[in-house]
């Protein structure tokens, strides 16, 4: 064969992610819809910004004229892990710190697909999210 | 008119000290960072100390606490998360406003590109409720923790609010194909000390990289509201009825009020006819700079 026109691509080349962190969300979201009978739904805007890809979860209420509140995000460079947490409803006081390659950068840092679903469990468990979820929902059957 | 004051507090104990300064400034719309003071006390000494009623319109955020003396059906929140607040001031007679209270993550706790990430995302939460509401007349006071000059807030696609009214009355500008709102900054006009008590809203001087003196707590405008803000714009204040909230090297004294000064501005009612006129004679006059 000429070698010119050889497959060099491996052939797990689109084997390694099989899940991303925004599909990971819009699951999520979709689910918090069924549970308050759409009173409260979720939704997952994607943006890019500062070369990293933003994902936001927001709950809509649309009895409420359609009123929004972000609940967490998060964002990542082109290789999906690390994430970073930008905002979430689980309260600390302290500072956290990950470990990059021996450097220690400031924030909250989820390195693969098992701790994005430990902490979004944790967070959509938090006493905040239950709060904000509840009145939500209250207000808009009432 | 009406007249809005913010204040980062600082979690201090100082309820005297807001009752009194409510009603020195004759204050329509209070906006309070890091206030851990109880609603209902403060309601309470609010409402007893004023002529006024104030009311605390329901909102999910704990950015800040808002309490207003108008009813709370005339400022309710549209978008809101644990750092912002969009609420609509939809006044009888006048034009509906967004306004926007925020108090963004701080220097100590959060990277530069992380306060530029937030400011790009806050940027986009106000634009998407101006979509939806159909109109730009809009403005977001609070505590950003970043000075007017750095990225988050000067960027195009962060704040994008110039310290020139003349350049934020162009609307927006265009780059690579994409229109960027500008808002306009009058915090500028209070840097150094010339003529005036202090330097700036907040003193800080731990950092490698310093200034001693920041402008962390601003209120940026849209151009449709640019005219609407009566001169001197905004005041900075440094005492309250007759308490200094300064220390004897003028800095914000938090044995007294907070690390923080609060800062008042005043919106005088304008029709939509003379707020368009106005912005458009204004715009004549300045944007032949091109």
């Amino acid at each position: 064969m000429n070698s010119v026109a050889q497959d060099l691509w491996p052939d797990d080349i689109v084997d390694a992610v099989s899940t991303t962190p925004a599909s990971i969300l819009k699951v999520q979201a979709g689910r918090l819809g069924q549970k308050t009978k759409n009173l409260v739904q979720g939704q997952v805007e994607t943006s890019a910004a500062s070369g990293r890809l933003v994902h936001s979860f927001k709950l809509i209420a649309p009895a409420l004229d359609n009123y929004t509140y972000e609940l967490l995000r998060i964002s990542h460079g082109v290789t999906l892990y690390p994430i970073k947490v930008e905002e979430e409803p689980i309260k600390t006081s302290k500072v956290r710190f990950a470990d990059m390659g021996g450097k220690k950068v400031p924030g909250h840092w989820l390195q693969n697909e098992g701790e994005l679903i430990d902490w979004l469990r944790e967070a959509l468990s938090a006493p905040q999210t239950r709060r904000i979820v509840g009145s939500l929902v209250s207000q808009s059957a009432a | 008119m009406t007249n809005f004051l913010f204040w980062n507090i600082n979690r201090r104990p100082i309820q005297d000290l807001i009752v009194s300064l409510a009603l020195q400034e004759r204050v329509d719309v209070l906006i309070l960072a890091e206030c851990e003071i109880e609603v209902g006390p403060l309601l309470l000494a609010l409402n007893t100390a004023m002529p006024v009623q104030f009311d605390f319109p329901v909102s999910q955020s704990e950015s800040a606490k808002v309490f207003t003396r108008f009813s709370r059906d005339f400022l309710r929140a549209r978008a809101e998360g644990s750092r912002y607040s969009i609420r609509e001031l939809n006044l009888p007679g006048t034009l509906p406003i967004l306004m926007t209270s925020v108090h963004l993550p701080s220097k100590q706790n959060s990277a530069d590109d992380s306060q530029i990430l937030e400011s790009t995302e806050l940027a986009r939460a106000v634009r998407d409720q101006e979509s939806r509401t159909g109109h730009g007349r809009s403005l977001i006071v609070g505590a950003f923790n970043m000075n007017p000059f750095e990225a988050g807030m000067v960027g195009a696609s962060g704040l994008h609010a110039t310290m020139d009214r003349t350049v934020a009355l162009r609307g927006s500008r265009t780059i690579r194909g994409r229109d960027y709102p500008f808002f306009y900054n009058p915090m500028w006009n209070y840097f150094g000390d010339e003529n005036k008590t202090v330097a700036g809203t907040h003193y800080y001087a731990r950092n490698e990289q310093i200034y001693f003196c920041n402008m962390f707590d601003q209120v940026l405008l849209r151009p449709e509201l640019i005219l609407s803000l009566q001169n001197p714009g905004v005041r900075i204040i440094t005492a309250v009825a007759g308490v200094s909230l300064l220390s004897s090297v003028v800095r914000p004294d938090k044995r007294v009020g907070s690390d923080h000064l609060p800062i008042l501005f005043h919106w005088i009612y304008r029709s939509l006819n003379n707020e368009l006129s106005g912005a458009r004679s204004l715009a004549r006059r300045y944007c032949r700079c091109g």
